[in-house]
């Protein structure tokens, strides 16, 4: 290639003083040929002077060390950096996926010029060539990528910058900002940036699921709306309909057909009623429509929290009591419950005596209760009850005990008409409830003062914490005395016996059934707590003792998080998949006195049914575990946490990964995006599938010169005119007759 | 629709068919009772006495010397409502003093003072404070033979200001303590003079009803068993009306306001099924 241009230049370092001098010497070197030549004729003496003033000049200008210059331009090492964008979205597209098309459009570029092919994930990795690019699970951040290539992957040569892309971008520049990010880097590469867009304009054959707006909190049995943004793309005015499901941790909840017939883009709303309290997962699925270009933006998973706002209590009592009373003024005093009560006030034998007509009495709505209402209740209250003899027992088996079952709370008080002294035995109750029965002995009631004992299990048990202090508990259940207790009452095996009567039987137990929780207390005389009769001081604390029993024995049974043994946060948001995130497990209560060193199981199973992956940690001195967890399946995930001592029930929360990346929700190209980074960065915005000018994709020829340096006084040639030019004065000297 | 809960896998009612509705059934049944509760139940082997744990014990309260005592009318009125309703009563009534351990056990209290007895300390009333904020009832009587008495009155009025600062209030006759088990249009004793209650509320309940138409000298019974002396005007017809008065308090010391709870009940129960319409319904 020849050389731009080219010029002599001076290389001596003599200085200024140095040339006069070398100057005056050769002025002075041939002014001495001139005086020394004087005996000769004139012709032959300015032969001697010029040959003279030649050698001369020859040596001043090798001293002044001339070299000639040419800059040639390095054509061999202009490149263009090619790069892919290697994004989820780029996966897309029905016969040839957006990746393949920025391949094919890389290697048309490559045609024309020579390339360095980048795969941009989101930083620029260097690929040996562009077709082994693979789109992958990660987002695009297309400004992330420019500066990688500006900040150290630039390729030497480079005088383009060529982006295949589909625009679709969640990193700065697709949330419309960093402007002035891209101004900056767009500086700093210092070359044109070509974009070349991949992806069809035209609507996609593809259903998006998009933003889903719901209130993150949520009430129990409260209507919890739905809104639900939708794309059909190119199936909307289409024959048929789409399916549209919502699910609450896996599980649907609500089903609705839409239409296609009309425009693409509409919002369905949905809603459900949230029945238990805690984290939970809301997904919205759509099902997936023949020929969509990806199922991966057909759901969306957003986590919600379900508190209670009131507590729903059915209190079924066989007699009006103290006992009944003194809870009913509990419950009626919690702001939070709604109460429901109904009392069996007159005996069968009372019939003879009392006229209906002259009461308020009214029928017992059984079959409204157990049938119709049943589901809307939290808790259900069997109070001093022979409930069989009313006809309840029937409703038992598929109406209570499924109840429970599902989550709900069943406790069982005491009395001379409940459990044994009740014929419960004789009932269809006893699978749900956490006592057995002693068939043996007609006594089924021991009247007399008695001092409940804590079991072991009931000395740690939240429920039995009356104190917060240990001690103090202790002392304070020592002290405590109840009238009287059933009898023939039995462990059942699995479920924890909190408190023992005086005979050693249970007096307390609870257990679980499934979701639900269930209890027993094997006395009515707790009222003796709220009326107490010891001192005035005693009588402060033992109301207070009343109320702390009856309201954490509520809380177990309705699963409060409050008394859980430990504490789990998990993230609020949906976790990306392919991405770490750390659940921190912190004990509580009791647990919390141990701090640490204290075993945690944790089961990691996808809902609704997916296999668990168990992990263990220990506590530290903060009383703290965490389990560092990977986002994999998307959906919802449920997390059992367990003390590794504890018979108590694992605290279960709930998570979702997120389905795919960000950018998997809405795969239409952004051409506009693009547009701004080719403005940005001098170059040009074209369509991939376009006539590309691959010269024009180069860039201009201004850099990649270099310099060529031409040494002319070192050459050989200098010597031996000088030697020649001095042997010819010598010579003609001689014979001249001067030596 | 709906059927009574007091008999078993009844489909129809039973208490309605068996029931008498005729006025003239209605006074059969009323001899009945009368007849049960003065001359049956005191000759009949008793019973053990009722164990403690839950059962009701009515207490007879005295603040002053001159208090009459009423344990007998107690004792008479809680086989009453032994007899009449699914309430477990003690057979005895308790004497019960403001200065010893019987009054916290007894959270249901009768009183019936006489005029000219010593004021109750302060720290006699304080321990009856104290029981009636815990939850205790105090049914205050007026059993003046003749009729209303403004001297019982006034220490009744001075004992009730002196408890909480405020004065009684008239019982609304549409109150639940007219409706806990009998529906009553009026409140009547022995004498039929006032017809209407006061009491004091504390936060949503009674905590205190004075009649003053000599509720307890109704159930006095004589040594022969029957009435101490007669109901006046209306005889023993206003005596059952008495004991239904009597059977509805105690209903309200143990009930509170339950019977409000059911007349909202079928609204309560159609809210909840309204507001869980929608959407695929689990249960909990």
């Amino acid at each position: 290639m020849p050389p731009e241009w080219t010029q002599l230049e001076w290389t001596h370092d003599w200085g200024p003083l140095g040339l006069i001098l070398g100057v005056g010497l050769a002025l002075a070197v041939v002014l001495l040929a001139w005086w020394s030549t004087r005996p000769l004729q004139a012709r032959q003496r300015a032969i001697l002077v010029v040959l003279r003033a030649g050698t001369a000049s020859l040596l001043l200008a090798a001293m002044l060390q001339p070299s000639w210059v040419e800059l040639r331009p390095r054509a061999d090492e202009r490149v263009a950096a090619v790069l892919l964008d290697a994004s989820a979205s780029m996966r897309a597209g029905e016969s040839t996926t957006r990746i393949e098309a920025a391949k094919q459009a890389a290697a048309a570029v490559a045609a024309n010029v020579p390339i360095r092919a980048f795969a941009l994930e989101p930083a620029p990795r260097l690929v040996d060539a562009a077709d082994a690019v693979v789109a992958s699970e990660g987002a695009t951040d297309l400004l992330a990528g420019l500066r990688g290539l500006a900040e150290g992957a630039r390729p030497p040569g480079m005088t383009s910058v060529v982006l295949i892309s589909d625009g679709r971008d969640h990193g700065a520049l697709g949330n419309g900002q960093g402007d002035a990010a891209l101004d900056e880097v767009a500086l700093a590469l210092g070359v044109p940036i070509h974009t070349l867009i991949v992806g069809d304009d035209a609507p996609l054959r593809d259903v998006v699921v998009g933003e889903v707006r719901s209130s993150r909190a949520a009430l129990c049995r409260s209507p919890l709306p739905v809104d639900v943004d939708l794309d059909l793309g190119a199936f909307a005015g289409g024959d048929g309909s789409l399916g549209l499901i919502l699910e609450l941790d896996g599980v649907p909840q609500q089903e609705q057909r839409l239409m296609l017939d009309g425009p693409a883009r509409r919002t369905a709303h949905l809603e459900l009623t949230p029945t238990e309290p805690g984290p939970h997962v809301l997904t919205v699925r759509a099902v997936p429509l023949p020929g969509e270009a990806t199922a991966a933006n057909n759901r969306v998973h957003v986590p919600i929290h379900v508190v209670r706002d009131r507590i729903r209590v059915m209190h079924l009592a066989g007699h009006p009591s103290l006992d009944t009373r003194f809870l009913r003024g509990l419950l009626r005093a919690r702001e939070d419950v709604d109460l429901v009560s109904f009392y069996i006030m007159i005996g069968r034998a009372a019939r003879v005596f009392v006229d209906p007509e002259d009461t308020t009495l009214i029928p017992f709505p059984t079959r409204q209760l157990f049938e119709e209402a049943l589901a809307d209740f939290d808790v259900v209250i069997f109070h001093d009850f022979a409930f069989a003899q009313y006809g309840i027992d029937r409703y038992v088996p598929n109406r209570l005990g499924p109840w429970i079952e599902r989550g709900g709370a069943f406790l069982s008080i005491g009395g001379r008409g409940s459990l044994s002294a009740g014929g419960y035995e004789a009932t269809s109750i006893w699978p749900w409830m956490p006592v057995d029965l002693d068939g043996g002995g007609a006594e089924t009631w021991h009247e007399g003062a008695f001092t409940p004992k804590r079991t072991d299990v009931g000395e740690s048990h939240p429920i039995t914490a009356l104190r917060d202090d240990r001690a103090e508990n202790g002392q304070a259940w020592e002290a405590s005395t109840l009238p009287g207790h059933n009898l023939r009452l039995l462990p059942r095996s699995g479920d924890p016996v909190l408190l023992q009567a005086s005979d050693g039987s249970p007096l307390l137990a609870i257990g679980r059934r499934n979701k639900g929780r269930v209890a027993a207390l094997g006395t009515d005389g707790t009222w003796s707590w709220a009326f107490p009769q010891s001192s005035e001081r005693a009588r402060d604390q033992a109301r207070r003792d009343y109320q702390t029993l009856w309201n954490r024995l509520l809380g177990w049974l309705l699963r409060d998080p409050a008394l859980a043994a430990v504490q789990v946060q998990v993230p609020d948001q949906a976790v990306p998949p392919g991405t770490a995130f750390d659940v921190v497990v912190t004990l509580r209560g009791r647990a919390a006195e141990r701090r640490g060193g204290v075993a945690i199981a944790c089961i990691d199973s996808a809902l609704p049914d997916g296999n668990g992956r168990a992990m263990q940690a220990e506590t530290g001195s903060d009383g703290k575990a965490t389990f560092r967890l990977r986002a994999e399946r998307p959906g919802p995930h449920r997390l059992s946490v367990t003390l590794g001592d504890s018979s108590d029930d694992p605290v279960d929360v709930v998570y979702a990964v997120a389905e795919g990346s960000p950018e998997a929700l809405d795969l239409r190209p952004n051409p506009a995006l693009l547009g701004r980074i080719a403005q940005a960065g001098g170059g040009i915005a074209a369509s991939a599938a376009g006539d590309l000018d691959g010269t024009a994709l180069l860039g201009p020829l201004t850099l990649g010169h270099d310099r060529v340096r031409h040494e002319l006084w070192s050459h050989p040639s200098v010597v031996v005119l000088l030697l020649a030019l001095l042997l010819l004065e010598w010579w003609l000297r001689r014979r001249w007759g001067l030596v | 629709m709906f059927r009574l809960m007091d008999g078993p896998h009844a489909t129809t009612d039973p208490l309605r068919s068996a029931a008498p509705t005729s006025t003239d059934r209605r006074q059969l049944l009323v001899g009945l009772a009368a007849l049960a509760g003065g001359l049956l139940l005191p000759r009949l082997p008793r019973a053990a006495e009722p164990a403690t744990s839950s059962v009701l014990r009515l207490g007879a309260l005295r603040i002053s010397d001159r208090d009459h005592d009423v344990r007998g009318s107690l004792d008479h009125l809680a086989a009453e409502v032994r007899m009449r309703t699914s309430i477990e009563t003690a057979h005895r009534s308790l004497a019960v003093d403001l200065g010893d351990d019987t009054l916290f056990r007894t959270p249901v209290l009768f009183w019936a003072p006489a005029a000219g007895g010593s004021r109750p300390s302060e720290a006699a009333l304080g321990r009856l404070r104290e029981h009636l904020s815990s939850g205790g009832l105090l049914w205050i009587d007026d059993t003046s033979a003749s009729g209303p008495s403004t001297a019982v009155d006034a220490v009744v009025r001075d004992v009730v200001a002196r408890l909480f600062g405020r004065p009684l209030e008239p019982v609304p006759q549409r109150d639940v303590v007219f409706r806990t088990f009998y529906r009553l249009d009026e409140a009547v004793g022995r004498r039929a003079d006032i017809k209407a209650l006061e009491g004091q509320r504390l936060g949503r309940r009674w905590s205190i009803l004075y009649g003053r138409d000599d509720l307890l000298g109704a159930f006095r019974r004589a040594g022969s068993g029957g009435p101490a002396v007669p109901a006046v005007p209306g005889g023993e017809a206003q005596r059952e009306m008495a004991y239904r008065l009597g059977v509805n308090v105690l209903m309200y010391a143990l009930c509170l306001d339950y019977k409000d709870d059911h007349t909202h009940v079928q609204t309560l129960l159609r809210r909840r099924r309204g507001r869980s319409g929608g959407g695929t319904r689990r249960a909990p």
